[in-house]
């Protein structure tokens, strides 16, 4: 089982690095540590889990529903109920304090966990778990294949539902009910409509699509935890040239970045490589955080797992890596426009996983 | 992460419903000697930010400070590009996107007063770096959690609106569900796309696909045979107000019968609270409720140890495990929560069956 194959591995890391215990903390933006360790996905509130070296993994959840949800969906784990969750994961931590301990993420840790009076120490762990988070095993690379798959299918469904005179947020109800049916019990989207005067993605809202609208979308949908995304651009009726121009940089721009993805480059080069098409077009203004979040990121356990392709960024790609390259940005004469396939880092440089075509696709109207 | 409609409308809650609210905790603020209350927010933590401004965060994090006079300021963890989609959506004085959160709430407290008593809600459960980036630009940090959760109580009428809208949308999304499915993937599907476009902000739906083996919730995956009686959980937020409601779902008239006969015993149940003697008489309840910044945090229920106390004229999810001819149902709802001796009674009845 895939959950017990991470915590061994998870578990051989500690044994290299010394630690006793690893304290991961969980909740719905930031999931992935606390899923690495006890395979629960947690939706609300707060989550830690604390494995020892023995391979005991305890999960501290401060919701009831939680509480009943991880001891029928997590396996091999003990489920604690833990209003206080402070409190609990405090005794635990003080019965073992002459261990080493480490958590992740560090930062992210209950106030009332760390506070100066506490007997135990804990190192940050953050480094080690994002390493495994984002250097996937291979049976975790066949999972991410599945929900790239489900992605496409996703995206494909996207293309029929979002029809002049449909609201944003009945949209992605659609879509939503289609990845249920179809078994995925997650997925994180956000999505734009209209042209010149969208600056970005958001959640859904009332607007009304409407014929000659651009209609952006990131779709992220879940298999065992594991999130692909697919990032595209439609048009509603034909595309302008304008719309036609933008797209074909956009394209070029995510070319570039996935060209330049091969072991032993840093997160860097590929966002530069996807900037440099930017800046050569006259449009490197696009590229920085007034109009862009990141140029692509990792996706696994959560939708948003290191490294982010920044130009900043110096984490150096290894196989195993699962990476979205979207060089989603603002346009000034078509408006926001988005463009991203999934890739998995191989050893000699990566495989293309996303499917759907790499078009600027029109929609009947 | 939300991807569910998020707006704020203003004609569902008016800009003087939020200058109201802040005004109220002023006052408080004034009274106890605090400068500033910083309230952080994530998407499992909305129901603090939510209340003062609107804002409701579709991921990352983000603190609210309000200083004892004038408009509360977010202190995102989101990039600039989202700046007018926040300014949009939430009732504030001001916006600073950071990748600091701490360290520029800190620097904002003390950029106001050197001197700052800040009171932070639900101290203990706020990041730790967010505790260490404000402590240092403080004289003295406390914990604001009784001084928000007496300003929330009792509901304002908007609050009370957007319960009843949630309320209405989730048994809508429930009945919309079929006593005949044989599939927990169509189960759930039927569900969550009603909520949603009904406008659910938030929506998740757990099943107990057979409740003659187990009566456990959770989240399904994949495709699983439901039984002949089986349940379904739906949580939901409409604009940041999060309410639960469960419906048991039989296939024969009989069990069907059953089913419809525990909403008169819920009703039953439900009328004394705050009170938990009614409830106390099922096979197992469970009460939650917003005090502060949790949506649906655990209040009383048969299987904790201790109590937290459910204040009249707020609204509370209540859960109950009710036995029928020897049988368990899973019955649920939000419940409004009566003051001055009036009876307690669900928002909408958890009636999908009709009896006889």
């Amino acid at each position: 089982m895939l959950a017990e194959e991470r915590r061994e591995r998870l578990l051989a890391e500690m044994r290299r690095e010394g630690l006793d215990a690893i304290v991961a903390y969980g909740t719905s933006w930031q999931e992935a540590y606390l899923r690495y360790v006890s395979d629960f996905g947690i939706l609300e509130g707060d989550g830690i889990a604390i494995l020892t070296s023995d391979g005991r993994c305890r999960l501290f959840v401060e919701s009831v529903a939680e509480a009943e949800r991880a001891q029928a969906e997590a396996s091999g784990i003990e489920t604690r109920l833990a209003r206080d969750l402070s409190r609990a994961v405090n005794s635990e931590l003080e019965s073992i304090s002459n261990q080493r301990l480490a958590a992740a993420p560090h930062a992210l840790l209950p106030a009332g966990l760390i506070a100066s009076e506490r007997r135990f120490r804990l190192d940050d762990g953050t480094a080690l778990l994002d390493r495994l988070l984002m250097e996937k095993m291979p049976n975790e690379i066949a999972v991410m294949r599945r929900a790239v798959a489900l992605a496409d299918e996703g995206y494909e469904f996207f293309r029929k539902a979002a029809r002049p005179g449909r609201k944003q947020y009945e949209v992605v109800a659609d879509v939503e009910a289609f990845l249920r049916q179809r078994g995925s019990p997650d997925n994180f989207m956000i999505i734009g409509s209209g042209n010149a005067d969208v600056r970005g993605m958001a959640p859904p809202s009332e607007r009304t699509l409407k014929p000659g609208d651009l209609v952006t979308t990131e779709l992220t949908p879940a298999i065992e935890g594991y999130l692909a995304q697919i990032c595209r651009t439609l048009v509603l009726g034909r595309a302008n040239a304008a719309q036609r121009r933008a797209f074909a940089i956009w394209h070029e721009a995510m070319e570039a970045g996935i060209t330049a993805i091969k072991p032993g480059v840093t997160a860097a080069d590929v966002a530069r490589a996807e900037n440099d098409v930017f800046r050569r077009h006259g449009l490197g203004e696009y590229t920085t955080s007034k109009y862009t979040r990141v140029r692509g990121h990792g996706l696994g356990l959560s939708t948003d797992v290191k490294p982010s392709l920044l130009e900043d960024v110096d984490i150096v790609l290894r196989p195993g890596m699962t990476i979205i390259v979207h060089p989603n940005t603002y346009h000034p004469e078509a408006g926001y426009m988005v463009l991203g396939d999934v890739v998995a880092v191989t050893d000699t440089g990566c495989e293309r996983m996303t499917r759907t075509p790499v078009e600027l696709f029109e929609m009947p109207v | 992460m939300r991807r569910g409609l998020i707006s704020w409308s203003k004609t569902e809650l008016p800009e003087q419903v939020l200058d109201a609210r802040v005004a109220r905790v002023q006052a408080a603020m004034d009274l106890a000697g605090v400068d500033m209350l910083a309230v952080y927010t994530n998407p499992a933590r909305e129901s603090g930010v939510a209340w003062f401004t609107g804002f409701i965060p579709y991921w990352n994090q983000c603190v609210m400070l309000l200083p004892r006079t004038g408009r509360p300021v977010l202190v995102a963890g989101m990039t600039a590009r989202v700046r007018d989609w926040i300014m949009r959506n939430a009732h504030i004085e001001d916006v600073v996107n950071t990748t600091k959160l701490g360290a520029d709430a800190g620097r904002l407290i003390a950029e106001r007063r050197s001197d700052a008593v800040v009171a932070i809600a639900d101290l203990e459960s706020v990041p730790t770096s967010v505790v260490a980036g404000i402590r240092p630009n403080a004289s003295s940090v406390i914990d604001g959690s009784v001084l928000l959760e007496r300003a929330r109580t009792p509901c304002d009428p908007a609050e009370l609106m957007f319960a009843f809208k949630a309320a209405s949308i989730a048994h809508a999304a429930l009945a919309s569900a079929k006593s005949n499915e044989i599939d927990a993937a169509r189960l759930v599907a039927a569900i969550d796309g009603t909520a949603r476009q009904l406008g659910a902000e938030e929506v998740f739906v757990a099943v107990a696909p057979d409740l003659s083996a187990s009566l456990r919730l959770f989240r399904l995956e994949g495709t699983t045979p439901l039984g002949s009686v089986f349940a379904a959980r739906l949580s939901l937020a409409y604009k940041g107000t999060w309410v639960r409601m469960v419906r048991t779902f039989g296939r024969s008239a009989t069990l069907a019968r059953d089913i419809a006969d525990t909403a008169s015993a819920f009703a039953a149940a439900v009328a004394p609270l705050p009170r938990i003697d009614g409830l106390g008489r099922l096979t197992a309840f469970l009460v939650e409720g917003c005090r502060t910044t949790t949506p649906l945090e655990p209040l009383t229920g048969s299987m904790l140890d201790d109590t937290r106390a459910i204040a009249p004229g707020t609204v509370v999810s209540v859960q109950a495990t009710i036995e029928t001819n020897g049988r368990a149902i899973l019955v649920g709802a939000p419940v409004l929560v009566g003051r001055n001796g009036e009876a307690s009674s669900a928002l909408v009845a958890p009636q999908f069956d009709h009896a006889g």
